[in-house]
């Protein structure tokens, strides 16, 4: 593939899936200005990738590198945390972020309905292992396959912690949904 | 509650960036990054080899590359080894070597080397005609190169000092100091090239006493009286 057609490739990509990335994102750090910035991060390290090799699964890798971002935001809010607590002089220095979208509308605050508060309250009281699957399995619409891959598991595995994950969801709060 | 976990879902599922976002950070993604795909160009001596077996065949390579040469420096006429001594690791050496006085004395060490390998085939009774004839070529070539190159080298120091002279002479505008200085100069030149011949001249003769040597001991060994008394 010559530069043009990556580009071109990149570009369908990035239509396709922003949203589902910046939606990942946003779900997890609940910050919207710093979910944009991870969003754009995670497509410039999915440039680099496409530039560098052939990708067979593009959605998978691009969850995949979202995820570890959100990981690393985690981290990074940890350790600066841990510097206010030691350091409270330093405490308003801001993390320079790679990307910085100026739109008016920007900083509008997301209203999500009562139901969708539900769905993640929902998701927050299931354990960690399950609130993932289901989340990427309902709210991203990944393919057990892809799961797999962004979960460094194997599909079968996947698919048996989704069925799992319903079952508990079944038993214990009463919500009945399968898996089409 | 079924129900309520769609419409949930479908919310959530509702979140995106809106278009201008969107393309604010598309555009930001193509302007900021390099158009070309992010290849460094240093390459690392770790990572130069991307197969194991290519990086094994040149380490090979190396390890015998460098155990042949120094087995090459310790070999005789006659052996497999000898041709890459002389062709090889002797000019390799001799390119290291810089000033013309370090090449002179180089040309020297490889006769008076010369001679020290016919001298251990004379002692370990393996120097034949062939092997002889060759050390003799060598030994002249050496010799020659250190006669030319030397003689250069006076030539070169001679103008250099008649350069000096015109010098001393527009300065001083004193010509009998002139006169003395280069008769002296022609006596040291002189004497220099006395000394190169005189080297020559040794080293000749050292090649000759280790013929003689040689010959001594192979008459002794065709002597048929002397085998037939080893004999009985």
């Amino acid at each position: 593939m010559d530069l043009d057609s990556k580009q071109l490739y990149f570009k369908e990509i990035y239509t396709k899936e922003a949203d589902n990335i910046f939606r990942f994102v946003f779900l997890r750090i609940s910050n919207k200005e710093e979910s944009v910035d991870i969003t754009g991060e995670v497509f410039y390290k999915f440039w680099q990738i496409v530039c560098k090799e052939e990708v067979s699964t593009p959605r998978a890798l691009l969850f995949t590198i979202a995820r570890n971002k959100v990981i690393d935001w985690y981290r990074k809010k940890q350790t600066k945390s841990l510097e206010a607590m030691t350091e409270k002089s330093e405490e308003d220095e801001n993390v320079p972020f790679y990307f910085q979208v100026e739109d008016e509308k920007a900083d509008k605050d997301i209203v999500i309905s009562a139901e969708a508060s539900w769905v993640m309250e929902v998701l927050h009281s299931l354990p960690p292992q399950y609130k993932e699957v289901v989340s990427l399995r309902f709210i991203d619409g990944l393919s057990p396959q892809e799961i797999g891959e962004v979960l460094h598991i194997t599909p079968n595995a996947a698919s048996l912690r989704i069925n799992h994950a319903l079952e508990k969801m079944r038993k214990e709060l009463g919500i009945n949904i399968k898996d089409e | 509650m079924n129900n309520k976990w769609q419409k949930g879902i479908k919310d959530l599922q509702k979140l995106s960036l809106s278009k201008k976002e969107k393309q604010i950070l598309l555009d930001k993604i193509f302007n900021e990054l390099p158009k070309k795909p992010v290849i460094s160009t240093w390459v690392s001596p770790f990572v130069m080899f991307k197969s194991h077996v290519t990086a094994f065949v040149v380490f090979i390579l190396l390890v015998a590359g460098s155990s042949i040469s120094l087995a090459a420096e310790s070999s005789l006429p006659g052996d497999i080894l000898y041709p890459i001594k002389i062709s090889v690791t002797e000019p390799v050496r001799g390119v290291i070597k810089i000033s013309p006085e370090e090449k002179i004395e180089w040309e020297i060490e490889k006769a008076v080397r010369r001679i020290e390998e016919v001298s251990i085939l004379v002692t370990e009774e393996r120097l034949d005609e062939k092997k002889q004839e060759k050390a003799e070529e060598l030994f002249e070539k050496h010799t020659e190169n250190f006669k030319v190159r030397s003689e250069r080298e006076i030539e070169k120091h001679k103008i250099e000092e008649e350069g000096k002279q015109d010098a001393v002479k527009e300065n001083e505008n004193d010509k009998g100091k002139a006169q003395i200085k280069e008769q002296e100069n022609e006596r040291n030149f002189e004497r220099e090239r006395k000394e190169v011949e005189d080297k020559v001249e040794e080293l000749k003769k050292a090649k000759g006493k280790a013929l003689e040597r040689n010959k001594k001991e192979k008459e002794s060994k065709n002597n048929p009286s002397y085998r037939s008394d080893n004999n009985d």
